[in-house]
């Protein structure tokens, strides 16, 4: 090792002596800088993660539409099916209904789902909380969570379906028509964990959805799920090609990319204002150095009459930026990671104390904070604290190399 | 006659002192060569630390020329002096300047390390740590030693970069009679043995008189003793 490095590590970490303050401080500074900066990025990492994967299990990775109605649905699943990078796809049909139960009405999203698929019922059957899916048949419906307590709907009870086709009957025959609802049963209760989902949807086989909307044998899209999510942009340009008008690819991102793109922006935010805490920590570093060269000048004499050069005196104090930087930032990153280890307890014991469990539950449709540490912030998070805390030892780095050895071996 | 080690010719040095300039030094001449003891006398504030910052290259003449073995360095970049200064010079101060956060032993080895002689460096160091009579205090730290060991931990560092020449300012200045007494004993047997140069600055005439050559600085000129 240098002996510039040597006596850099030795002035922050003395041999047989306290910690300094100086030492302790500056580490501090940049240690809480960075592990708040993985915290709140992973946190929101964890949302922007979780609520992919809730569109990608409700809405799939991708789905094939036309403008209008899909003619041969089974076919062109079979189709899509066979391609290698397609885990499984199927058809689907969706619209709204208004669903009464004891007189009061709501008017949920239905999805019509493919029952022919193994996988797709047994996703909703790791959904269930109430009910089994085996009793879901041409005449039932899951309900999600939130709207079930809404209705104080259990499995087994009985609810009647209005379609806009029965509304629009009505309207052409002048009123002359009698509305004869459908009558269906609960077949379970439902949670994704979304709360988007969970608040407002019911799902029924597709054979039910083809009834109520009289689409024969047709469906209005077939829904994918890849092998690799994160090709869901390139599969639906190539099957948008491949398949040819009318048929195009829409993602999940087409549909939902708008929920992702705040918390995307929002990460980005948060990025600035807690890199400030950095910045801030080496403010601290520099004001510091900058007294401890004063304090040093004499040394610093002694190390230029002894043959040290200017550039090595600056690599010296400049030296002591970069280690309080990277020491700060390991271990900046192991307390983030024990903060996100314990961040359910720690929430917790917050909310009880502020009493507000519900509401995070409410706002956020998570009833835990989600977190997901990816490599890429934290090489931006480590690399970018490096180089600030380094900085920060550039001025008083520049300081020592201009100092003049006769005045700083005169100096008292 | 060998060549010179350090050879000051006509060095000029003065400062600024209010409207006027104090001239220090106005025309030295100085030869010292391997083996060389010289002292340096003076009244204190006639330039002796001046001149021997000059020589060291540590400081620039206003007029004049220095050269190191030879060779002119007058006027050379501050990084290729420093480089040329840690072979040829070691240099003991009246302060000692021992680097506090670092064990003696590790005091004495940055010596070397700053000049780039590493070789056997951690063994050179303990031998010259006994022979300043430090061995057992190698482990402690600057703070706990006394200003007379102090003063021969600053020697060892300055010997152990194995200089051709030794300037010592004042070194037993801060010391009492008895302790100062063994400091330039040791002092003298150490560049003795070794065969390097000393140019001590003094203000007690009983060393100066131990030295080969001694010469005393007065109004900016060295005259013979
Ligand atoms: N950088 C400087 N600026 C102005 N004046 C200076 C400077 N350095 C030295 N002097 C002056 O030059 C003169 C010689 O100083 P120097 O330190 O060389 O004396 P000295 O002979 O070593 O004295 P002492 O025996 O007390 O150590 C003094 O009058 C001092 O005030
Ligand atoms: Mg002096």
């Amino acid at each position: 090792m240098p002996w510039y490095l040597y006596i850099a590590l030795r002035h922050l970490f003395p041999q047989g002596k306290r910690f300094p303050i100086f030492t302790l401080m500056s580490l501090t500074g940049v240690v809480l800088g960075v592990s708040t900066l993985i915290v709140v990025i992973s946190v929101f990492n964890g949302f922007g993660y979780e609520i992919r994967s809730r569109i990608a299990d409700t809405y799939g990775d991708l789905r094939i539409v036309t403008g209008g109605l899909l003619n041969n649905p089974y076919g062109l699943s079979d189709e899509i099916r066979s391609l290698e990078s397609v885990e499984t796809a199927g058809p689907y049909a969706h619209g709204m209904v208004m669903l009464l139960y004891k007189n009061k009405p709501l008017a949920p999203l239905i999805e019509g789902i493919d029952t022919q698929s193994d996988q797709e019922l047994q996703k909703y059957s790791d959904f269930l909380i109430a009910g089994d899916i085996d009793d879901l048949d041409d005449d039932s419906l899951l309900i999600s969570s939130g709207f079930a307590s809404q209705l104080s709907l259990f499995p087994g009870d009985e609810v009647e379906l209005y379609t806009p086709l029965m509304m629009l009957k009505l309207l052409e025959s002048d009123g002359t028509d009698v509305l004869l609802p459908r009558t269906v049963r609960v077949a379970g209760i439902f949670e994704t964990g979304w709360q988007r989902v969970d608040e407002n949807t019911v799902i029924s086989t597709l054979r039910l959805m083809q009834d109520l909307y009289n689409l024969g044998e047709s469906a209005h899209g077939v829904r994918i799920e890849l092998n690799d999510g994160y090709e869901a942009e390139a599969i639906s340009r190539e099957l948008t090609e491949s398949l040819g008008n009318p048929y195009y690819g829409r993602t999940w991102m087409d549909a939902h990319g708008d929920t992702l793109s705040i918390i995307q922006l929002e990460k980005r935010m948060m990025f600035f204002l807690l890199f400030i805490i950095v910045i801030v920590a080496s403010f601290s570093i520099m004001s510091s150095l900058l007294t401890f060269v004063i304090r040093k000048t004499r040394e610093i004499g002694l190390f230029a009459a002894m043959g040290a050069t200017p550039r090595q005196l600056a690599a010296c104090f400049c030296a002591q930026g970069l280690i309080i930087g990277v020491a700060g930032t390991l271990a900046g990153i192991g307390f983030g990671y024990l903060l996100l280890y314990y961040r359910n307890s720690i929430t917790a014991t917050i909310s009880n104390m502020l009493s507000v469990a519900d509401s995070m539950n409410k706002i956020y449709g998570f009833a835990y904070l989600p977190a997901r540490v990816e490599m890429a912030d934290l090489v931006v998070i480590s690399a970018l604290s490096i180089v600030i805390a380094t900085l920060a030892g550039l001025i008083p780095a520049y300081k020592a190399s201009k100092m003049n050895p006769v005045e700083a071996l005169r100096s008292e | 006659m060998s060549s010179p080690l350090i050879e000051a010719q006509g060095l000029a040095r003065r400062f600024q002192s209010g409207d006027g300039f104090l001239e220090v030094l106005k025309n030295v001449d100085l030869r010292i060569e391997t083996g060389d003891t010289v002292s340096i006398q003076g009244e204190s504030g006639c330039g002796k630390s001046t001149l021997l910052n000059l020589l060291a290259g540590l400081d620039q003449p206003d007029a004049g020329k220095l050269l190191w073995e030879s060779s002119a360095v007058t006027g050379f970049p501050n990084d290729q002096l420093a480089i040329r200064r840690a072979r040829l010079i070691g240099m003991v101060f009246q302060s000692y300047y021992l680097v506090p956060e670092i064990r003696i032993l590790e005091n004495v080895m940055l010596g070397g390390r700053i000049a780039g002689k590493t070789d056997n460096l951690e063994e050179r160091s303990n031998v010259l740590l006994e022979r300043v009579g430090l061995a057992d205090r190698r482990k402690s730290l600057p703070a706990t030693l006394s200003g007379g060991e102090r003063q021969r931990v600053a020697i060892a560092r300055a010997m152990v970069t194995m200089p051709k020449a030794l300037l010592a300012d004042e070194p037993t200045g801060n010391l009492d009679e008895a302790t100062g007494d063994s400091i330039m004993d040791m002092l003298q047997e150490l560049c003795d043995e070794e065969g390097i140069a000393l140019v001590l600055v003094t203000h007690n005439s009983v060393y100066a008189a131990r030295m080969s050559h001694s010469w005393n600085l007065r109004q900016g000129i060295l005259e013979p003793v």
